[in-house]
């Protein structure tokens, strides 16, 4: 569910990185409340790469010949608390963008809010612990375990679809791409549940003090439960509408903001030139921009538009292999100069 | 993806190359600027991002960095952009231009952008990594006041990423060898003491790793890395990276180069 920079608009982007940044900064405050020697950060630190090597094990799911890993939101919340789990997952999803190309720096702030901050601040206290205050049963375990971990995917699928829809790249209907995301993650939810259920069982029969203490520090963090999140959720809806009221300028379109630069230091918002080339330049750019301002300009010089596509066509090539042949050429002067 | 991946790009970023001296804050500023000017495209602006190609293409030619471990981390970026990208396909089929006898739809132009998109954020973002070493991106994050905690609870992460595999593999293997099991993966009726056992041992590890650090001084809040100041050099190169990236955002370069090839025609 990792999503790619290429989906996004880097609006959309710097307002998940806004919400992202917060739930980080109040993960990190409530984490290292009451925990000043730092006794709790092998184990969060830890924790993060056990996700990370955990889920390179690939369960059989019997009947299907697929098969699914563990997810991590909902387990690490309950093995060490919502706050210092989100911190790990954030590690993770960090380490994934940075080393693994599996998301992407701009995404990264979307991808934690759909990956970290749904399933550990949203679905945990609102799902999994209600139904688990009635004390730990072997069945209620995996009920609340399905439904925490299906539930906080499906609503970080519904997220990813409307980050992305909003970002306008992707022209796939809202209707269809939900008909798409929602049944296969309810799927791996369930399946991703019975696993999860399955590991804090173990752990719990184990060393039920571990399951405990995650308990309490969630019950001390959060002393009201589900209450207890509205200064996080008002946190996080608060950067989220201050920087989307900041970056909704260049949400539009991010050629407005160089318009206005342009406006700005030219007097007009259009660049006028008026030499033979410059005018060349124009009508081959009228005839191969793609979308002309988001529209879809109807030319009415189609047989003039053939050839100057096509020469649009030779230009981009030549400038692909002029980019790329910029960095054989470095490669090759250094290996001439090593020899 | 694998644990070794990570550990040949952290090899890569010991180099001495120009790039791996340029200050870290310098180069993480000139990767968030490059991804930022590389997403404001149009959708379908496809020509007009391909003279980005010359970041990844020349820094890679500086820095050494196999192009295979970058076609690698493209192949793990692929899936979720490639399905974007089809069904764009799928969903716009409006005719943009006809080039000889094929009819160029909205569809593939904007499939051909999202891919395009991918291959630059991703190479930006493997650069940066391969040309800077992890504990001075970390200690970047320090001096902007990300909260200590959680770079600690990164760069623990990282550190134990390798351990931990390995362990895992362990694991696997011992549980293939005993159940004679195929490579189609691990029953799930196993998943709680396969994956709870190696959370227990993650769980000691954990306070033995705590003991080690207490052992050597350690302090929730005590001192990190330092960093080095930035240099006249290191400015100019941030203005060169991202003048010439704004240039390159306003200035169509392929239709400029299509201008000369028509006015020769």
């Amino acid at each position: 569910m990792h999503m790619a920079d290429a989906l996004l608009h880097p609006a959309v982007g710097g307002v998940m990185w806004a919400a992202g940044a917060a739930a980080i900064g109040v993960s990190a405050k409530k984490s290292a409340a009451g925990d000043t020697s730092g006794s709790r950060l092998p184990l969060m630190a830890v924790s993060g790469a056990f996700v990370f090597a955990a889920q390179m094990i690939n369960f059989t799911i019997p009947g299907t010949g697929s098969s699914g890993h563990i997810g991590g939101g909902i387990l690490l919340a309950a093995l060490l608390g919502p706050f210092p789990a989100l911190l790990a997952i954030a590690s993770v999803l960090l380490i994934q963008c940075l080393f693994f190309a599996d998301g992407g720096l701009i995404a990264y702030g979307a991808n934690l809010f759909n990956m970290g901050v749904i399933p550990c601040l949203l679905a945990y206290p609102l799902v999994f612990k209600p139904i688990m205050s009635k004390g730990w049963t072997a069945w209620r375990l995996r009920a609340a375990s399905v439904a925490a971990v299906a539930a906080g995917l499906l609503a970080g699928a519904f997220g990813v679809v409307l980050e992305t829809q909003v970002s306008g790249i992707t022209r796939l209907p809202f209707g269809a791409f939900v008909l798409l995301m929602m049944p296969i993650h309810l799927a791996i939810g369930i399946v991703e549940g019975i696993i999860t259920a399955a590991v804090l069982s173990y752990v719990y029969a184990a060393r039920p003090e571990i399951l405990e203490r995650a308990a309490a520090v969630g019950s001390t963090v959060t002393p009201a439960g589900a209450r207890s999140l509205r200064p996080v959720l008002l946190t996080l809806a608060a950067a989220a509408l201050v920087t989307g009221a900041l970056l909704s300028q260049f949400a539009s379109s991010f050629p407005d903001g160089l318009e206005w630069s342009i406006e700005r230091t030219a007097g007009s918002a259009e660049l006028e030139a008026d030499a033979p080339a410059f005018r060349r330049a124009q009508s081959v750019q009228d005839a191969t921009a793609f979308m002309p301002d988001y529209g879809f300009g109807e030319n009415s010089e189609r047989s003039e538009a053939l050839g100057t596509a096509s020469a649009g066509v030779v230009g981009a090539v030549i400038t692909a292999a002029l980019a790329v042949g910029a960095g054989a050429a470095v490669r090759a002067v250094k290996r001439k100069r090593a020899a | 993806m694998s644990a070794g991946a990570a550990l040949s790009l952290e090899t890569l970023s010991m180099g001495g190359s120009p790039l791996h001296r340029v200050h870290p804050g310098v180069k993480m500023v000139c990767a968030f600027a490059l991804i930022v000017l590389t997403l404001s495209f149009g959708r379908t602006d496809v020509a007009a991002m391909l003279p980005f190609l010359l970041y990844p293409s020349v820094a890679i030619g500086i820095t050494d960095i196999p192009v295979g471990l970058l076609a690698r981390r493209m192949a793990a970026a692929l899936p979720f952009a490639a399905f974007a990208g089809i069904s764009n396909l799928l969903s716009d089929h409006a005719v943009m231009f006809r080039l000889g006898g094929l009819a160029v739809t909205g569809g593939m132009a904007a499939c051909a952008g999202i891919l395009l998109r991918t291959l630059l954020s991703v190479s930006y973002a493997l650069v940066l990594i391969a040309a800077t070493p992890f504990p001075e991106i970390t200690a970047q994050m320090r001096r902007i006041h990300i909260p200590g905690i959680f770079i600690q609870t990164l760069e623990m992460t990282y550190r134990y990423i390798g351990t931990l595999t390995d362990e895992t593999r362990g694991l696997t293997n011992a549980y293939r060898l005993r159940a004679g099991a195929d490579d189609a993966g691990v029953r799930l009726a196993r998943a709680g003491s396969l994956v709870g056992g190696l959370f227990l041992r993650t769980a000691d590890r954990a306070e033995r790793i705590l003991a080690a650090m207490r052992c050597r001084g350690f302090e929730a809040n005590g001192a990190s890395v330092g960093t080095r100041p930035a240099h006249a050099s290191d400015w100019i190169f941030l203005a060169a990276v991202c003048g010439s990236g704004l240039l390159l955002r306003i200035v169509d370069v392929p239709a400029l180069i299509a201008s000369v090839i028509a006015g020769m025609g």
